[in-house]
C-alpha cells in the first residue's frame, strides 16, 4: 500500500521539483499582484468623499500584506463585480477624504477602523461585511447566536492579512479561531475519544457554520441526525427495525465533540443502555467489572446492529 | 476494482493531472531567474524532510487517525496566478505518499468561477492486538471445522471452555482497521454579480474491519466478536443556484445522498456447533447496513423589511425524501428450522421517510438600544413505510419463536418557538432576555407522545471598558409531557390478545426514559475577555448544567457539568510570545436500577432489589506555548506542551439490605477507574538559511497513558468473564478479540527544508 501511494505521489513531486529546482534557491519571494487601480465609482453625494486607495497607502503601509487576501484579488478593475469593490481601501473603511485632508489620526474622519470597541461599532463594522455577504451562509447571521452576542466579523476574520490558507481567518486553523471563546471545546479534540481533528481531518466547520443555521447548535443539515449521516449514512435508515432514540438524535447516546468513555458515549456500557431499559433479567443487573457483559463492547457484542436492523429477526437488534 | 474506488481513482489522477500539468507548463518560465512565469506568477511552499519515530508506538492508539512513521515526508502548496489578476491555479498536497495523504487543487477566475477538487485517506485504527481463530471469505467467517466438532461433542459448559480456551490460545493477528478515502469535486459560477450556481459530487470509501459481535444463545448468552469486514461507500451530489440582491437573497439547493454497502451479510460460524439442529445453529448471519438514499430540496431566503428601522426576516423550507428497499435476508441461516410461518411477507421494507423543515426568523431593531429576534421552527420526521407483521421469528439463528411481531415506524415532529430581546441599559451593560418553546410530538409508540418545553433566559453583558467583556448568562427549563405509557411500544409491537402476558416481564413502570422524562434544567455560564494591553489577552469562562429528572424513579434521576477554563496570551517582547491554557470538565450521571428476575413468567418488582449508579467523568486539560525570535529573521523557536489528564468513575451500591448477589445488590459495586493521561511536547527550531529558504528541525515527544478495566484484560479466550447473577463464575464459552489499545510514548524528530517560491 505504502509502495503504491509514493507512487502515485511522485508524478506532482516530480513536477514541482523540476519546476522550483534550477533557478529558485536565492530568489527572493514572488511579487504578488500590483496595487489596485484607481477608484471609478461615482463621487459620494454628501459630506465626506472617496480619495482613492493610493492616498491611504502613502500613509498605510498595509500593501504587501493585503495584496496577499483575497479582498485583493477581487477589488481589482479586472475581477470587481459591484462599484463599490472599485473603490479599494474605502469599500470598507468608507470615504477618506475628511480623514486625509486632516493628516489622518485615530478617530478622525469616522472612518470604519474594525476596533471592535462597542457594540455599537461592531454593529457598524459587521454592516459594511454584510453589505457584499449577507446572502448563502451568512443568510441566518442576523439573529444568530454569535450575532446576538455582538460577535464582530473581525473577531473571527482577518481582513488585512493572509493568516490561513483559506476563508481569511484570524488564525491559522479553524480550531484556534473558534477556541478564543470555546475553550473547553478545544480541549474536548485531546480526548480519548475524539473525532480527527487533532489529526487535521476535520475542523468546527466540519459540522458547524458559525455565521447562523436554521438550528440552534450552528449545525447546517436539518436536524442533528442529518449532520451525522453525511459521514455516517449507513445510521439513516429507515431500518425495518428502528431504535427511536437513535433515530431523533445521535447526541441521545453520543458526545461528538469527545469524551473519557468509548465510542464517545455519553457513559459507559452497560450503564447507560441501563438507563432505558430496565425490562427483567439480565438488562437489570449490575454486574461485576469483570462480568462479560461489562468488559469489551459490553452490549453491543450481542446487540451488534444497535442503531437499526433490516433482519426480519432482528428486533432486538441482535441480527 | 469496485466502482467507487475506481472513482476515487480518478480523483487522484485528476488532481495529480491538474498539479503535474499545471507546473509543467509553468516550468519553462521558473527556469528564468524568478518566479516570473511570463504571463503569470507562482508562489507557493515547499517543505520536504525526514522523520526518525523511536519508542514504543506500537500500540494502534498512536497512529488511530494518521500514518506517522519513521521516512520521508513532503507538503507543497501552490498559487499560481495570471499577470492580469484574473486567473487562479492554487494546489496543496500534504502528508504526500502516507496513508492519511491530503489533496486539494481549485482552479478559476477571481469573482466568476472555480472548480474545487480534494481527495483525502484517513486510517482508523480500532486495534492491532486482536487476535482470532476466524478465516474470512468476503463477508464469511468460518471458524476451524475440528474445533467446533470437538466443542459440539463435549458433554459440558466446563468442557466446551477447556477446549474453546485451548484453541484459542492459538488465535492469530487479525487487523481490526478501516481505511477511509474521500474525494470531492464542486464547482462554483457566478455568471453575474447577483447570481450564483454551484454543483459537486462527493464521495466516501470505507474499506477494511471493524470488531463485531454476534449471539448465538440465548439473551444474554454465549457470543462471539469477529473482526468483521466494512465496504461501504457513500455517494453526495449537490446543486444549488442563488440570486442574491442589495436587500434580499433566494437561494434553492438539492443534496442527494446515495449509501450502497458492498455486503448484504455477515456470517459467522458457532464456535460450539459443527451441525444444525432446531435448537443450534451451526452459523449466524446478520444483516448490514441497508442501502438507501436521501433526497433533501431546500428553499432559502431573506430580505430587508421596510418598517421604518432595520429589520430582517430570514426562512428556509425544506423537503426531504429517504428510501430503502435493500432485500430482506430470510430469518435464518439454520437449515434445521423450517417452517411456513417464517415465509417473509414481502421481499424488501419498500422504506420511505418524508421529512419536512420549515424555519422562519425575524429580527429588528425597534430603537437603538432594543434588538428582538424572534424565531420558529418546526422539523417532522414521518416514516411512511407500512407496518411489517411477522408472525414467527428465529430467536438468533437458534430457535423458532412464533410470536406475531410488527414493526413500529417511528415518526416525530419537533416545533421551536421563541424570542430574545436585548437592551442597552446604559453604554456598559446590555441585559438579555428571552423564552423558548420546544414541543415533541411522537409517533403512539413511544412512552409519552407530547412533551412540551418552557424555557427562560436571562443575560447580562457588561463592558467596564473597551477592552473588557463580562458575560452572565442563566437559563431554566422546565419539559413536562403527556402520560407516560410504559408499554407503549409494547402494545404496537406484539398481538393485543399476547400483550398482557409480554407486560410481565417488559420495562418496570417506575422507569422513565431520559429523553422523553419530565425534567427541570439550569443552566449558567460566565465569560470574560480582557486586551488591558494589545500585547495581553485573557480569557476565562466557566459553566454549570444541571438537569433533575424530579418524577423519575428508574432510569436516569439526575445529571451535572462543571466547566471552567482560561487562556493567556501575552508579548512581552517582539520577539517572545507567551501563552497558556487550562480547562477542567466535571460530568456526572445518576441512575436508579432495579434488578428484576423473572419467577413464574413474571419480573420480580421488590424494592429491596434496587440499586443506583453515578458515572463521573472529570477531565483537566491545560497547555503553554512560547514563539520566541531567538534571532530575529534568522532563528525562531516555537513551544507547547499539553496534557489532558482523564478519570472516569462507575460506582454502584445496592440498596440496604439487598447485599446478596441473588438480588443483585452484591454485584452493584464500584467499578476499577478509567483512566488515560496525554502529554505531547513540541518544539520546533526555524533556521531561515535564505530569504525564502528555512532549515527546520522538530522534536515531538507523545505520551498516553490508559488504564480501563474493560480492555486492558482482554483476551480471545476470558474464562472468569461468565458471573451469574448470583455471582457463581461459569465456565466460559464466549469468544473475543483482545482488542486492546494500549499505552504509547513516542520521539519523532523531523528534519526539513521549507522553500518559499
Amino acid at each position: 500500500m505504502r509502495v503504491t501511494r509514493v507512487v502515485i505521489a511522485a508524478g506532482p513531486l516530480i513536477a514541482l521539483a523540476l519546476l522550483v529546482w534550477p533557478s529558485s534557491l536565492a530568489l527572493p519571494p514572488s511579487v504578488s499582484i500590483a496595487a489596485e487601480p484607481p477608484a471609478k465609482a461615482s463621487p459620494p453625494e454628501t459630506g465626506n468623499a472617496y480619495v482613492g486607495s493610493e492616498t491611504c497607502l502613502q500613509c498605510h503601509d498595509v500593501k504587501d500584506k493585503f495584496n496577499k487576501t483575497i479582498h485583493a484579488k477581487v477589488f481589482t478593475e479586472a475581477n470587481a463585480r459591484t462599484p463599490l469593490m472599485l473603490r479599494g481601501c474605502e469599500a470598507c473603511h468608507g470615504p477618506g477624504k475628511v480623514h486625509a485632508d486632516a493628516g489622518g489620526g485615530k478617530g478622525v474622519g469616522d472612518l470604519v477602523a474594525f476596533r471592535r470597541e462597542t457594540p455599537e461599532a461592531i454593529e457598524r463594522e459587521n454592516a459594511v461585511c454584510l453589505t457584499c455577504h449577507e446572502k448563502g451562509k451568512r443568510t441566518y447571521w442576523q439573529g444568530s447566536p454569535h450575532e446576538g452576542r455582538d460577535v464582530a466579523c473581525t473577531n473571527c476574520h482577518k481582513v488585512m492579512e493572509k493568516v490561513s490558507d483559506r476563508f481569511q481567518l484570524a488564525k491559522a486553523e479553524v480550531v484556534e479561531v473558534c477556541a478564543q471563546c470555546h475553550l473547553v471545546r478545544r480541549s474536548q479534540i485531546y480526548r480519548n475519544a475524539h473525532m480527527p481533528l487533532r489529526e487535521g481531518k476535520m475542523t468546527c466547520t466540519s459540522c458547524h457554520n458559525p455565521h447562523g443555521t436554521i438550528t440552534k447548535s450552528l449545525l447546517p443539515e436539518n436536524s442533528i441526525n442529518d449532520n451525522c449521516y453525511k459521514c455516517h449514512a449507513d445510521k439513516r435508515g429507515p431500518f425495518l427495525w428502528e431504535h427511536p432514540p437513535v433515530l431523533e438524535s445521535c447526541a441521545n447516546c453520543h458526545d461528538p465533540h469527545g469524551g473519557v468513555r468509548e465510542k464517545m458515549l455519553k457513559l459507559s456500557l452497560p450503564r447507560l443502555c441501563q438507563q432505558c431499559h430496565i425490562e427483567s433479567r439480565h438488562p437489570t443487573e449490575a454486574r461485576l467489572p469483570t462480568n462479560k457483559l461489562v468488559i469489551g463492547r459490553a452490549c453491543v457484542q450481542c446487540h451488534a446492529n444497535i442503531h437499526g436492523s433490516n433482519h426480519p429477526s432482528g428486533f432486538a437488534f441482535t441480527r | 476494482m469496485k466502482a467507487s474506488q475506481r472513482v476515487l481513482r480518478g480523483f487522484l489522477a485528476g488532481l495529480h493531472l491538474a498539479a503535474v500539468s499545471g507546473l509543467l507548463l509553468a516550468g519553462p518560465f521558473v527556469a528564468q531567474a524568478e518566479m516570473d512565469l511570463g504571463t503569470a506568477t507562482l508562489s507557493g511552499e515547499a517543505e520536504f524532510g525526514g522523520r526518525l519515530v523511536t519508542g514504543d508506538t506500537s500500540s494502534s492508539k498512536f497512529e488511530t487517525y494518521r500514518d506517522l512513521d519513521t521516512g520521508f515526508f513532503g507538503s507543497v502548496n501552490f498559487l499560481i496566478e495570471g499577470k492580469e489578476g484574473k486567473y487562479f491555479f492554487s494546489g496543496s498536497a500534504t502528508d504526500i505518499a502516507e496513508g492519511d495523504q491530503h489533496y486539494e487543487a481549485r482552479i478559476g477566475r477571481y469573482g466568476r468561477y472555480r472548480l474545487e477538487l480534494e481527495y483525502d485517506e484517513m486510517p482508523h485504527q480500532f486495534s492491532n492486538t486482536a487476535r482470532s481463530l476466524y478465516t474470512r471469505t468476503g463477508s464469511v467467517l468460518d471458524f476451524p471445522d475440528a474445533t467446533q466438532a470437538a466443542l459440539q461433542g463435549a458433554a459440558t459448559a466446563a468442557a466446551r471452555a477447556a477446549i474453546l480456551g485451548g484453541a484459542l490460545s492459538g488465535a492469530q493477528t487479525v487487523p481490526l482497521e478501516f481505511e477511509q478515502k474521500s474525494g470531492r469535486a464542486e464547482f462554483f459560477y457566478r455568471p453575474l454579480a447577483d447570481v450564483e450556481l454551484n454543483a459537486g459530487y462527493r464521495i466516501q470509501d470505507k474499506d477494511g474491519t471493524r470488531p463485531f459481535g454476534m449471539v448465538f444463545g440465548s439473551p444474554g448468552g454465549t457470543f462471539v466478536n469477529v473482526a468483521a469486514p466494512i465496504d461501504d461507500q457513500t455517494h453526495e451530489v449537490t446543486a444549488g443556484v442563488e440570486l442574491a440582491r442589495d436587500t434580499w437573497n433566494i437561494r434553492l439547493d438539492y443534496i442527494g445522498s446515495f449509501y450502497n454497502d458492498e455486503l448484504e451479510s455477515i456470517t459467522v460460524d458457532n464456535p460450539l456447533r459443527a451441525t444444525d439442529i432446531a435448537t443450534a445453529t451451526s452459523r449466524g448471519r446478520t444483516s448490514t447496513a441497508p442501502d438507501s438514499s436521501a433526497h433533501t430540496f431546500r428553499l432559502s431566503g431573506a430580505t430587508t423589511l421596510p418598517v421604518g428601522f432595520p429589520a430582517r426576516f430570514a426562512g428556509t423550507f425544506s423537503y426531504g425524501l429517504r428510501f430503502q428497499d435493500d432485500g430482506f435476508l430470510p430469518h435464518t441461516i439454520n437449515s434445521a428450522i423450517v417452517s411456513p410461518l417464517l415465509a417473509l411477507p414481502q421481499n424488501d421494507l419498500d422504506g420511505e421517510v418524508h421529512t419536512i423543515l420549515a424555519n422562519l426568523l425575524l429580527t429588528g431593531r425597534p430603537h437603538p438600544d432594543w434588538n428582538v429576534t424572534t424565531r420558529y421552527r418546526m422539523y417532522d420526521y414521518t416514516d411512511k413505510t407500512g407496518i411489517v407483521a411477522f408472525p414467527a421469528h428465529v430467536l438468533n439463528d437458534q430457535s423458532l419463536v412464533v410470536d406475531t411481531r410488527f414493526t413500529t415506524p417511528s415518526d416525530h415532529t419537533v416545533h421551536n418557538a421563541g424570542v430574545d430581546v436585548s437592551y442597552r441599559v446604559a453604554r456598559p451593560t446590555t441585559v438579555k432576555a428571552g423564552y423558548e418553546f420546544e414541543r415533541w410530538d411522537r409517533s403512539s409508540h413511544r412512552e409519552v407522545e407530547h412533551t412540551n418545553e418552557h424555557i427562560a433566559k436571562f443575560g447580562v453583558d457588561y463592558r467596564p471598558a473597551n477592552w473588557a467583556l463580562l458575560r452572565a448568562g442563566y437559563n431554566v427549563g422546565f419539559k413536562q409531557g403527556s402520560s407516560y405509557n410504559t408499554f407503549a411500544h409494547l402494545a404496537h409491537a406484539v398481538l393485543e390478545e399476547e400483550l398482557a402476558a409480554a407486560e410481565l416481564t417488559s420495562q418496570s413502570i417506575l422507569l422513565r426514559k431520559y429523553d422523553q422524562a419530565n425534567r427541570i434544567r439550569h443552566q449558567v455560564s460566565l465569560l470574560a475577555q480582557l486586551t488591558p494591553r494589545e500585547d495581553l489577552t485573557l480569557a476565562f469562562n466557566a459553566g454549570y448544567g444541571r438537569s433533575d429528572y424530579h418524577d423519575t424513579t428508574l432510569g436516569l434521576t439526575d445529571d451535572e457539568r462543571w466547566s471552567a477554563g482560561f487562556d493567556v496570551s501575552y508579548t512581552p517582547l517582539e520577539w517572545l510570545t507567551l501563552s497558556t491554557w487550562y480547562t477542567f470538565e466535571l460530568i456526572e450521571f445518576n441512575q436508579s436500577q432495579r434488578f428484576r428476575s423473572v419467577v413464574g413468567g413474571v419480573a420480580v418488582d421488590d424494592p429491596v432489589n434496587d440499586w443506583v449508579s453515578t458515572s463521573q467523568d472529570l477531565i483537566h486539560t491545560a497547555g503553554a506555548g512560547a514563539d520566541i525570535a531567538l534571532i530575529k529573521n534568522l532563528l525562531d523557536l516555537s513551544l507547547s506542551y499539553v496534557v489532558q489528564a482523564a478519570r472516569g468513575q462507575t460506582s454502584a451500591s445496592g440498596s440496604p439490605g439487598a447485599t446478596s448477589p441473588a438480588s443483585d445488590g452484591g454485584n452493584a459495586v464500584d467499578y476499577p477507574d478509567i483512566k488515560d493521561t496525554l502529554h505531547t511536547v513540541a518544539a520546533a527550531l526555524r533556521y531561515h538559511v535564505l530569504k525564502n529558504l528555512t532549515a527546520k528541525f522538530e522534536y515531538r515527544f507523545e505520551v498516553f497513558l490508559q488504564d480501563n478495566f474493560k480492555t486492558d484484560g482482554l483476551d480471545p479466550f476470558m474464562p472468569f468473564s461468565n458471573i451469574n447473577g448470583s455471582g457463581v463464575i461459569s465456565p466460559s464459552n464466549d469468544v473475543f478479540l483482545g482488542d486492546r489499545q494500549q499505552d504509547f510514548h513516542a520521539h519523532i524528530f523531523a528534519l526539513s527544508l521549507i522553500y518559499r517560491f
